[in-house]
């Protein structure tokens, strides 16, 4: 399976570099590459807020953020039991990540929700209070990231996104446990993303 | 997609798994190939084998997306 060896990942976000160090090698960890993982994912925050408050019938903004804690807690507790993993976010996640099941590893979004419909080519931007570091403190064994990619967008956007990658070592150890997690979410700005056009593009690649 | 794990599997991105959705979308996967459909299951499934291939010596977990 996958040896990287170890990394110095960089990580791009509003313009800026965020660096993290890593090494390979993991003892003790809950969560180990080379095995089959069945891992719960409830790292959403936007897509949940506007369901809590369809179901609520009420405005988004009329949701509080306790509401999403506790539905992340209800989903940590009843699900890891069957997982090997749990993916959450540090914004509304961290009490549930608390309440995971003993074996169940931690996987902790570094991303912020969705994209700056502003900007042209879904860029990736993380947290602003977050680091590699910090979620590794907060019990992480993966980092995750989710990246918003077409092979299709034009160089400059995808320039910015290949640099989120890197190299070699960290001596603190809980940062150099901490696994990378790429979320590769693929578009295609001029196709519809629920139609057959986009999975089928993936012939001529 | 595959062009895109292609990337992410280059050695600079120090990628340890990857989360990705399907390379075909199930709604348009059929027997028999047809007006409605993209891929027939054979193809579909040879889309998942080569999408695995994609991510390399990265462990890929292939999760279909909702």
């Amino acid at each position: 399976m996958l040896s990287t060896g170890d990394g110095l990942l960089r990580l791009f976000a509003n313009h800026e570099f965020f660096t993290f160090k890593r090494q390979t090698e993991r003892p003790g960890s809950s969560f180990q590459l080379g095995r089959r993982h069945r891992c719960t994912g409830i790292d959403q925050r936007s897509a949940l807020r506007n369901l809590l408050a369809k179901a609520k019938a009420i405005s988004a903004e009329a949701i509080e953020s306790r509401m999403l804690e506790e539905f992340k807690e209800a989903a940590s507790r009843i699900l890891t039991p069957h997982a090997s993993a749990i993916l959450l976010d540090p914004e509304y996640g961290l009490s549930a990540a608390r309440q995971r099941a003993r074996n169940s590893g931690l996987l902790l979004a570094y991303e912020r929700t969705g994209y700056d419909k502003a900007i042209p080519g879904r860029l990736p931007r993380l947290l602003d209070d977050w680091s590699v570091r910090r979620l590794a403190d907060a019990g992480a064994d993966c980092t995750k990231v989710l990246l918003y990619y077409s092979p299709f967008s034009a160089e400059a956007i995808n320039n910015v996104k290949a640099r989120l990658g890197g190299t070699r070592r960290s001596r603190n150890v809980r940062v150099a446990k901490c696994r990378f997690f790429l979320e590769l979410v693929v578009y295609h700005d001029e196709m519809d993303e629920k139609g057959p056009e986009l999975p089928a593009s993936n012939r001529k690649l | 997609m595959i062009g895109s794990l292609q990337e992410f599997s280059k050695p600079q991105y120090c990628v340890d798994i990857f989360k990705v959705g399907l390379p075909v979308n199930m709604a348009y996967v059929s027997e028999q190939k047809s007006a409605e459909s993209a891929y027939t299951r054979e193809e579909a499934k040879q889309h998942l084998r080569n999408a695995a291939e994609a991510a390399g010596k990265a462990v890929s977990s292939i999760f279909p997306k909702a």
